[in-house]
């Protein structure tokens, strides 16, 4: 058995525990709130299966390149951004997927038109020459541009996908600044009856 | 066999709360069919960090598409769209945010508690447009006078006749520095700055929940049942008077009656509109689901940076609070001073971070770009009146029904050329403002969020005199149904610029004391 179908195997099972069978919660919950659950994020690596091989990489070269690690902040690559967008995105609407599709796409396509090499893998001031419609003023009007529509989406779930993450908020802490104030916790409503 | 009841309220927030309220003391005896549950806010809500869910606070793509407060902490407070789906036009969105639990909406609205003027109840004496309500401003000024208290609305009187004074908790907070430069230069163009008014309420919450329903409780007069979706009004064939309510239990799909001499619904705007199509009643007039009218808002429709601020410099007392800014345009009667009619009004927040999307830069630049202007922002959220027109309007749906079987509504408006008009204005006289207080305006965005997005519907209900153009009359008594009222928003006649909550409050409290009076004489 691969070693990350025994970890998330692993958590099933402690997360079963506290489902709480009725046996069980017939002596009471001290027992069972007591235990340490962990995440799946620090437990399992994800399995990126959305976009195509070559998407993919020029996603990851875009995460780097929108939030990098700064100072003793994480970036995109360090926590597992790329990986969760291709999650989040398989599970979004059609629009959504096209938006991103597309984008990554176009960006390989200017790649290879413009250097003869997919985006993951030209140099560094290539790659920035391609995120140009980043650098210019934004506008509420929206782009006719797949390109320029997807870097926008990307700058803010980027961002988004870095910022809410337990390495970002341990990382403000360590600042001295609040993990809470800067990565969000928050109260969370049940499920209604 | 179940009791019959005096009156049956249909929806438990603060329309249908109110009517509880005033009601049960009057000694009324009322069942209150609300359609979600009881909230638990011991229980039912717990502090995680947002690297806990499953989404890392995205939320489930898809989940509630048409509600944009939604988020991955607050999605399970919201009516859930699969089981009560809604149709609009393709291209034509509508967000209709509902919530189902006792105290509804008002459990979480933004707590904004403005009085109406006669600049909207005789709006069309003073432009020509439209109908006049039934009611002028002294027709509900002593209601208004009565549910502020209950509320506990913070503010100051100020004097303003399109924003009239009100019973507040005096706010004597100081403004911070950067709020009274910007109140100067708004004042050298006749615009008024003054503070928020914001329902204290108590405990940190404002809500049926809390102020009205323990009250009406107490009183011994009211049986609240949860999770009683309203199918239909039933009505005596011989009589056409409204004889109960038919009523399905979410949980089990099981249906049953309820029996009263009095129906009362309150259950927002479009869904009591929903109530009165499907039961096929109180439409005489044709006008029921018409002239569906909001405030339109624009949010961070001008966003500004004080540069003094910048680069976590401000000195103390220049950043921080908020204020609100009343209606400004069209005051003169006969003397329109614009290009469109009627006004907004502009709720604003000192201290805010610019959002990162109007940086032109990525990586560690945008990195430096948030940090140098953490704090130093200033904003403004537009809300303009948008005008009722008939043809903005909600019908049943040819083909839909919710889970329960319930026909589901069509809703179909947009916004047209006065509102455009009006933002454009808004958006750049508050920018120029805020280029003579010295700030530095970083964006103005004439955005367009979909109808419906400011959870301010009303009008599908409208009240009036003539039976022909109006479904209410002055006392949201149904023209056709004597014994039936519709005692929230839909009954307004047009939106103003100013948030509804206390309006809807005022008039609820005004009609139940009206029915009471009524069931008093024999005459209900």
């Amino acid at each position: 058995m691969p070693e990350v179908m025994k970890r998330r195997r692993f958590i099933k099972t402690i997360a079963s525990a506290s489902a709480l069978p009725a046996a069980l919660a017939a002596q009471g919950p001290a027992a069972a709130t007591a235990l340490e659950l962990a995440s799946f994020d620090e437990a399992a690596d994800p399995l990126p299966s959305f976009f195509t091989a070559n998407q993919f990489a020029a996603l990851t070269r875009v995460c780097g390149l929108l939030v990098p690690q700064y100072g003793e902040m994480p970036g995109a690559i360090e926590t597992g951004a790329p990986a969760f967008l291709d999650f989040l995105i398989s599970e979004s609407p059609e629009d959504d997927q096209q938006i991103y599709t597309a984008g990554l796409d176009a960006l390989n396509f200017q790649a290879a038109l413009r250097f003869d090499k997919p985006f993951a893998e030209v140099a560094e001031a290539q790659a920035h020459e391609l995120l140009a419609p980043l650098r210019r003023p934004w506008t509420p009007e929206p782009s006719s541009d797949p390109l320029t529509v997807f870097l926008q989406r990307a700058k803010d779930d980027v961002r988004t996908a870095t910022v809410n993450t337990q390495l970002w908020a341990e990382a403000v802490a360590s600042r001295g600044g609040s993990g809470r104030r800067m990565s969000g916790s928050g109260q969370y409503w049940l499920p209604l009856d | 066999m179940a009791a019959e009841y005096d009156v049956i309220i249909v929806g438990s927030g603060a329309s249908g709360g109110m009517a509880a309220y005033t009601l049960t003391q009057k000694g009324a005896k009322c069942l209150l069919l609300e359609a979600g549950p009881l909230p638990d806010f011991e229980n039912g809500i717990e502090r995680r960090n947002v690297w806990d869910l499953p989404y890392r606070g995205f939320g489930k793509p898809g989940l509630n598409p048409h509600i944009f407060q939604s988020n991955e902490f607050n999605s399970n407070r919201w009516a859930n769209e699969q089981k009560n789906p809604y149709t609009h036009p393709k291209g034509k969105p509508f967000n209709w945010v509902r919530v189902r639990m006792v105290g509804g909406k008002s459990n979480f609205w933004a707590r904004m508690s403005f009085r109406l003027s006669d600049y909207e109840f005789k709006g069309k004496d003073h432009d020509g447009f439209g109908e006049n309500w039934p009611i002028s401003y002294a027709d509900l000024k002593p209601y208004y006078d009565r549910v502020e208290p209950i509320f506990r609305v913070t503010g100051i009187n100020e004097g303003y006749k399109q924003l009239p004074d009100g019973v507040f908790l005096e706010d004597k907070s100081p403004y911070s520095d950067s709020i009274l430069r910007f109140k100067s230069a708004a004042a050298r163009r006749d615009i008024p700055v003054t503070k928020i008014r914001r329902a204290a309420g108590e405990g940190r919450l404002a809500s049926s929940l809390n102020l009205l329903l323990p009250t009406a409780v107490a009183s011994g007069n009211l049986k609240i049942v949860t999770h009683a979706i309203a199918r239909e009004v039933t009505t005596d064939p011989k009589t056409g008077l409204a004889n109960g309510v038919s009523v399905v239990d979410s949980r089990s799909g099981r249906d049953m009656h309820a029996k009263a001499r009095i129906v009362v619904l309150g259950a927002s705007c479009l869904e009591s509109t929903r109530l009165l199509l499907n039961s096929g009643i109180a439409n005489s007039s044709g006008v029921l689901g018409h002239y569906l009218c909001d405030q339109f808002y624009i949010t961070r429709s001008v966003q500004a940076v004080v540069p003094e601020a910048m680069n976590g410099a401000s000195p103390r007392g220049l950043m921080g609070g908020g204020g609100y800014i009343p209606r400004s345009t069209n005051l003169t009667p006969g003397k329109p001073d614009k290009q469109f009619l009627r006004g907004y009004a502009l709720d604003f927040n000192s201290g805010n971070t610019p959002d990162a999307k109007l940086f032109p830069s990525y990586g560690e630049q945008l990195q430096r770009d948030i940090e140098a202007h953490q704090g130093a922002g200033f904003s403004f959220t537009l809300m303009g009146e948008a005008l009722p027109r008939y043809e903005n309007h909600a019908r049943i749906s040819d083909d839909v029904a919710d889970a329960w079987g319930i026909p589901a509504l069509h809703v179909d408006a947009s916004y047209g050329e006065n509102e455009i008009a009006m933002a454009k204005d808004g958006i750049d006289t508050i920018g120029e403002v805020c280029e003579d207080a010295g700030f530095r305006v970083l964006s103005k965005t004439p955005k367009w969020f979909p109808f419906g997005y400011s959870i301010h519907e009303v009008g599908t209900c409208r009240m009036g005199d003539d039976p022909k153009k109006s479904v209410l009359n002055k006392y949201n008594q149904s023209h056709d149904v004597k014994n039936l009222f519709v005692v929230d928003g839909s009954s307004f006649v047009t939106a103003g610029s100013q948030n509804p909550t206390m309006t809807i409050l005022s008039l609820s409290m005004r009609a139940s004391e009206y029915m009471a009076d009524e069931m008093r004489k024999g005459n209900l």
